[in-house]
């Protein structure tokens, strides 16, 4: 168990969110390995284990988790991130022209989508993926880093791999202030236009979560484009000329908000050979999926020995308030996190869940049934019409 | 047992209004029996029954402590059928059949009794039976939703409520799809994999769905899919609105299902937070009693007249 290092508030976040924003902090290989049995289709979970091995120099093992992690972003159909964890998977062994032929084959078949970066990559050629990929430069941001400032020469564009960005363009004298622009994974942006010449930053772009960036300079991408006309082609057909309003970015975009994930509570039972040791805990879950579920154990547990809680057999229900909405799962604690204060920690269960009729996985796939692109939509919608 | 028209020569089956939403605690109850009284008001003869299987409390709303006969008695068969177990209340022309609170016995309705309980409703002496159905999107919920000639979602103006509504529609949609294509495998597999929203096969819409079912087979597999979706025909309601922007919220619903799910939702407008229902709840007071001049049941009022103007098609 790694010691307390930060406080998390995790009532109020995804704990695989915080996982990944580095809230919680893992650094023990094997409690990864736990976690992903948990989550064995999660990349972002897979990106940061094989992150966390090329720390470690455990470079083959790292090299399989990077492409592991590449191939289940492809098949959420996030061609950047995939893109970007082949090049750390391919940065100790080069890939074979074969594995580079292939994985090009998987990003068009799989790639897609409305967001700018998923359009662009899904849709360049082998040659001109290839040209991009090897030129690619990983920016890692922390909250409030500033990327550029308006008037500062544009030096490159960027792509964000993950985490969030506000973009405020300058206020127009006698206008009301302009609104920053939230940017989101696969977003673009950088004042790149026109390529021959230079050119200047016409707003200030800053991180608002620790994000995850790759650029390509304006000098690498001029020659790429000379080479590959194509590319600009796509590039110019992503971007677009701002206009005098002040609230349009100068690249398209598409997603806006953050996913939310509804939290709902669970009672967690401990099965034990002797019955009448059987007690229940309560918690809240906000990451729910097939494979398993990560719930925070409510108050009255801080001085619960969580340690002795790990493999136990469990049966476990969903509630909505007093009621059960899905019952009849049943599972086992694979991983298990203090977070918080060492005076009032809070306790993390990751369980798995074992096989489930189809129906309680039909029940379970209709708890969170909305899509990204659905809350996204309830919510801007609701920021547009509802919000006072 | 008060049956008032009892006399009155039927020769069709009651209308029946089904209220769900999804989440506890924004008013379904609430709106079940304010639209009831509306429907009692004008007139007509009105069964409202707890619909929440597992979690019956309606009955609490009508000053009712202790019901002297349930839903369950007539699942038990105690009761032949629903209209003896019906309660009047102190509104002319509605009566209640109180839910059971034996929890497991109806939480887990079989098919049969479902069948059974929904068969009985059709045969019910009144003209309107309103349906007060429990918070998720369980199966039978959505069945009891489903088999209604008027279908209400409720809301509050909050963003959670507005997602679990919008979430029991969808939920909905693909209920009516799933029992659509159950004796059809390969057309049963895509929808299910269709209802996640990560899925691999990429769709992401219900119109995606539909294209990829004319694109796998038949067509015609599609546009009957889509006939039957035309049959979904939620009324969104605004509970507990403050302010008039906050009765927006059944248009993210309306503007979200028409994109993702192909069915095109109405706006049955909104109801006012009104103080004098929160202090007639906490009291146990029967809403019957409510000030017919009231804010909550004036917006009732107006929400049966527009959806009886604009008719409704059975299910």
């Amino acid at each position: 168990m790694n010691e307390i290092k930060q406080y998390a508030n995790p009532d109020q976040e995804s704990v695989i969110g915080q996982i990944l924003d580095n809230q919680i902090d893992i650094n023990s290989v094997a409690e990864f390995e736990d976690l992903l049995r948990v989550f064995p289709d999660n990349a972002d979970l897979y990106r940061k284990y094989a992150d966390l091995l090329a720390d470690k120099k455990q470079v083959n093992a790292a090299q399989r988790a990077y492409h592991k992690a590449a191939t289940l972003y492809l098949d959420a159909g996030l061609v950047l991130q995939a893109i970007v964890a082949k090049i750390l998977a391919w940065s100790t062994v080069k890939p074979s022209h074969r594995e580079g032929i292939e994985f090009h084959t998987m990003v068009r078949r799989k790639g897609g989508g409305d967001m700018p970066s998923q359009v662009l990559f899904s849709q360049l050629k082998y040659e001109e993926i290839v040209a991009l990929m090897l030129r690619l430069t990983r920016v890692r941001l922390s909250p409030g880093d500033v990327v550029y400032d308006t008037g500062q020469e544009s030096t490159g564009i960027f792509f964000i791999v993950s985490g969030e960005l506000t973009e405020t363009l300058p206020q127009i004298k006698g206008a009301e202030p302009p609104a920053a622009i939230a940017l989101a994974e696969n977003d673009i942006f950088g004042d790149i236009f026109p390529l021959e010449e230079e050119s200047h930053c016409l707003a200030r772009v800053v991180a608002t979560t620790a994000a995850e960036l790759v650029k390509i300079s304006k000098p690498v991408l001029k020659a790429a484009c000379y080479r590959y006309p194509r590319i600009r082609e796509l590039l110019e057909r992503l971007s677009r000329i701002r206009t005098p309003q002040g609230s349009d970015r100068a690249w398209q975009t598409v997603r806006r908000s953050c996913r939310y994930c509804l939290p709902a509570d669970i009672k967690i039972e401990f099965s034990s050979a002797d019955d009448e040791n059987k007690r229940a805990v309560h918690g809240t879950i906000r990451d729910l999926s097939t494979g398993g579920i990560c719930v925070v154990l409510k108050n009255d547990t801080t001085n619960y020995d969580i340690e002795a809680l790990l493999n136990q057999k469990t049966n476990l229900t969903i509630l909505e308030g007093n009621r059960t909405v899905i019952d009849g799962l049943m599972g086992a604690v694979v991983w298990r996190k203090t977070a918080g204060q060492m005076t009032h920690p809070t306790h993390i269960l990751g369980i798995k869940f074992d096989p489930m009729t189809e129906e309680t996985a039909i029940a379970l796939n209709a708890f969170c049934t909305i899509s990204n692109d659905e809350q996204d939509m309830i919510w801007n919608l609701w920021n547009h019409l509802v919000r006072h | 047992m008060q049956k008032q028209n009892i006399e009155k020569d039927r020769t069709q089956s009651p209308q029946i209004w089904a209220v769900g939403g999804g989440k506890g605690g924004i008013g379904k109850s609430v709106i079940s029996i304010l639209i009831s009284m509306a429907l009692a008001e004008n007139g007509k003869d009105t069964v409202v029954i707890d619909g929440d299987l597992g979690g019956a409390n309606l009955h609490t709303f009508m000053g009712i402590r202790t019901p002297s006969r349930t839903l369950n008695d007539f699942i038990r068969r105690q009761y032949a059928t629903l209209d003896d177990v019906c309660m009047s209340t102190e509104q002319k022309g509605l009566r209640i059949i109180c839910g059971a609170s034996e929890v497991l016995t109806l939480a887990n309705l079989q098919y049969t009794q479902k069948t059974k309980i929904l068969q009985a409703i059709a045969r019910i002496e009144a003209d309107h039976v309103v349906l007060d159905l429990g918070a998720g999107t369980g199966f039978n919920t959505l069945d009891f939703f489903l088999s209604a000639h008027r279908q209400i979602v409720v809301m509050t103006p909050q963003p959670i409520a507005i997602q679990n509504a919008y979430a029991f529609v969808r939920n909905a949609v693909y209920r009516t799809l799933s029992r659509l294509t159950s004796r059809r495998p390969s057309l049963g597999d895509l929808v299910k994999a269709a209802m996640d929203p990560k899925n691999d096969i990429r769709v992401r819409t219900v119109s995606g769905l539909l294209d990829k079912v004319a694109e796998n087979g038949d067509p015609k597999d599609a546009a009957e899919m889509a006939m039957h979706l035309k049959r979904i025909h939620p009324t969104l309601v605004t509970n507990m609105a403050r302010e008039p922007r906050d009765k927006n919220a059944g248009r993210i619903i309306q503007m979200v299902s028409k994109k993702h799910l192909m069915i095109q939702a109405e706006i049955g407008g909104g109801i006012y937070f009104d103080p004098q229902i929160n202090a007639m709840v906490s009291a146990m007071e029967p809403l019957t009693r409510v000030d017919r001049a009231s804010n909550a049941i004036q917006s009732a009022l107006s929400i049966v007249s527009h959806l009886e103007n604009t008719g409704g098609d059975p299910c």
